[in-house]
């Protein structure tokens, strides 16, 4: 199972949220600022939205209790990424922040039927419908953490994980009412929070940027190594701290093509494309994977995009055009 | 300020673009740490200690070589994508005090060079960046690199290139190279340091365009396309500092001067006579050019006062 957890952690007598990356050994979440450099490399003009940023200000606003603006920005972060896992999960806090249980749900539920592992988003959910009075959709709830944790159990996880399933059930089945062990003593706190909307900022905290930066790097020299599927899990929690950003997406799609996943791997380019509609690595990739799947009249239209976005010539330009070559003359040979 | 967060060492690019010259992100910036004076980075450089060539033969070869250190299309992978070259790390030969990228610096002036990040077949597992050295005098020496010593400056180059950077030069430009630094010497170097003005700026996309019509003189077309389009990168970093809004007409120059260098690129292999008067015919459009850039310099980027304007300094 990768590990592209949200990770809540009990500190005291209440809940605190943390995105994993670092914390799965260090657990010392912090806020920084960052960004810049790389990327890109060819100039244009125009400017975007950036989803990235939207996901940061949504994060630090829900941090703020300012639930209104968290919403906001989470909806222009869902316009572009509506499957991105940690952006419906916080557009469900925000949803909750502004009392918004009902509207909380279907969020809380996308994040889910993304990543079937979210624990944070189950429990969640599992809150909202014992607040509205649909304990039969809680328990459901329970019983996938139970499952998950049973798994972990079985198969091996990680024990931050497993910790943090059974404080996911423990806070559940407190709200549900259920006599659990005889140590099971759910704090006052953590009950209030079971059954009463706000201080969402409580459940917030998103490791530093530079964490998403150092993740993204590592993901970069995995891809490098060829080890795929681990820089994928990089990636992941890069994303779930920098939000949806188009050299993330580029290399998500990169590892997934590179596993022979062309489907994943065009989604993946298809939204990197969708926020930066002239993202060099993009295009270039895109050309390859054409290339890969047969289609040399689409990779061609590729390299004509790059002709066009790299005024000044981009090693992006170069490697698809060298790649375009050796398959137009591997088929030559072959006739 | 956009122009500041360039200067951060994070990896991950912004892609919201530069419209104005005070949003302008100049390229060289991306690899400096955040302490750098970066405006005189930008104005100036360490002199380039280059000793004459003792013939023509010898002299073609350094000019390759110069470009080639100073263009990213020598690299692949990661370095190439970010930009990056030979002159990133040993600006004109001497090290960089201010060279910053996450990943591969601890402190600035230091690169791991045995890391995954730009190499497929050097990662020894340790992040542990060295000082980057000077090139200066080093062509007479027995052995060549610490990491992965060689005995010759030829296959020290040639693995730098192909290991360390995942580059595909040719042997001609590898040729070069070696001719190049082996004539990096103290015994040459200037009195003070370069200026980086529009002028010296327009004399190395002249000197490269040189040497790509001798080498396509010579039927090297692969020589020659890699020195075209390692001109253009070069019109590209001084696009840059014409970021102004009145600049247009500058910066509608320099785009042309880089599409004819991408065509000529596609006669490359046909006529080459036919590639060599297309490249004349750049060297022409390139003195044109000249005037009106050197008439607008105090407006863009390589005047200094506008540098410090535009770094916030």
């Amino acid at each position: 199972m990768m590990a592209r957890n949200l990770l809540f952690y009990r500190s005291k007598n209440f809940l605190v949220a943390a995105i994993s990356i670092a914390l799965l050994t260090t657990m010392t979440p912090a806020i920084a600022n960052g960004g810049g450099g790389g990327g890109g490399g060819s100039i244009s003009s125009g400017k975007r939205v950036d989803a990235a940023e939207s996901y940061r200000e949504g994060v630090e606003a829900l941090k703020a209790g300012d639930y209104r603006t968290a919403e906001k920005r989470f909806e222009e972060v869902l316009s572009v990424a509506k499957d991105m896992p940690e952006a419906n999960y916080y557009m469900g806090l925000a949803k909750v922040g502004r009392e918004k249980d009902k509207a909380s749900v279907r969020f809380f539920n996308r994040a889910i039927k993304e990543r079937p592992d979210f624990i944070e988003a189950r429990e969640q959910v599992a809150l909202v419908y014992i607040r509205t009075e649909r304990p039969e959709e809680a328990e459901k709830q329970l019983v996938a953490l139970k499952d998950m944790l049973a798994s972990c159990a079985n198969n091996g996880c990680e024990e931050v994980v497993m910790t943090r399933t059974e404080q996911a059930i423990a806070n559940v089945e407190a709200a549900l009412g259920v006599n659990t062990e005889e140590d099971a003593d759910p704090t006052e706190e953590s009950d209030e929070m079971s059954r009463l909307p706000g201080a969402i900022d409580r459940f917030v905290r998103l490791a530093p940027l530079s964490v998403g930066d150092t993740r993204y790097i590592e993901a970069v020299k995995l891809i490098n190594q060829e080890k795929y599927t681990e820089a994928i899990t990089d990636l992941y929690k890069a994303q779930a701290i920098v939000g949806p950003h188009p050299d993330i997406l580029n290399y998500l799609g990169f590892a997934h093509r590179k596993l022979n996943r062309f489907d994943e791997a065009k989604e993946y380019y298809a939204l990197a494309l969708k926020i930066d509609p002239e993202h060099l690595g993009v295009t270039e990739y895109l050309g390859e994977l054409y290339l890969e799947t047969g289609e040399l009249a689409k990779a061609k239209r590729q390299l004509a995009r790059l002709d066009k976005l790299c005024t000044f010539g981009c090693a992006e330009r170069e490697d698809l055009a060298r790649l375009i070559a050796v398959k137009q003359s591997d088929r030559l040979a072959a006739r | 300020m956009l122009r500041r967060a360039a200067l951060t060492v994070a990896f991950l690019g912004s892609f919201v673009c530069a419209a104005t010259a005070d949003e302008a992100t100049l390229t060289e910036t991306s690899w400096l740490g955040p302490d750098t004076d970066v405006a005189a980075f930008l104005a100036t450089a360490p002199g380039e200690c280059l000793r004459l060539a003792e013939d023509a033969e010898n002299q073609y070869l350094v000019e390759v070589g110069r470009a080639a250190f100073k263009s990213p299309f020598l690299f692949g992978g990661q370095a190439a994508r970010r930009e990056l070259s030979c002159d990133s790390c040993h600006r004109n030969g001497h090290d960089n005090p201010d060279f910053l990228v996450a990943g591969i610096s601890d402190t600035p002036g230091t690169a791991d060079v045995t890391t995954s990040m730009f190499s497929k077949v050097r990662e020894d597992g340790v992040f542990n960046p060295v000082p980057i050295p000077v090139l200066l005098d080093i062509g007479d020496r027995a052995s060549f690199g610490s990491t992965t010593p060689k005995t010759s400056l030829h296959d020290f180059i040639g693995s730098a290139v192909e290991e360390e950077f995942q580059g595909e030069a040719s042997s001609a430009v590898i040729d070069g190279l070696v001719a190049y630094v082996s004539h990096l010497d103290r015994t040459a170097c200037p009195a003070g340091q370069d200026r980086r003005t529009v002028s010296n700026a327009i004399n190395d996309v002249r000197r490269v365009l040189s040497a790509a019509e001798e080498a396509a003189r010579r039927d090297d077309t692969e020589t020659a396309a890699f020195l075209l389009v390692s001109a253009q990168h070069m019109l590209g970093l001084m696009y840059e500092r014409y970021a102004a809004a009145d600049l247009s007409d500058q910066r509608a120059m320099l785009e042309m001067l880089s599409r004819q260098s991408s065509n000529v690129r596609f006669l490359l292999g046909g006529n080459s006579a036919v590639a060599v008067a297309g490249i004349s015919d750049i060297q022409a459009q390139l003195i044109l050019a000249e005037t009106s850039l050197s008439a607008a310099e105090h407006r863009s980027l390589y005047d200094l006062e506008q540098l410090r304007r535009w770094a916030g300094e």
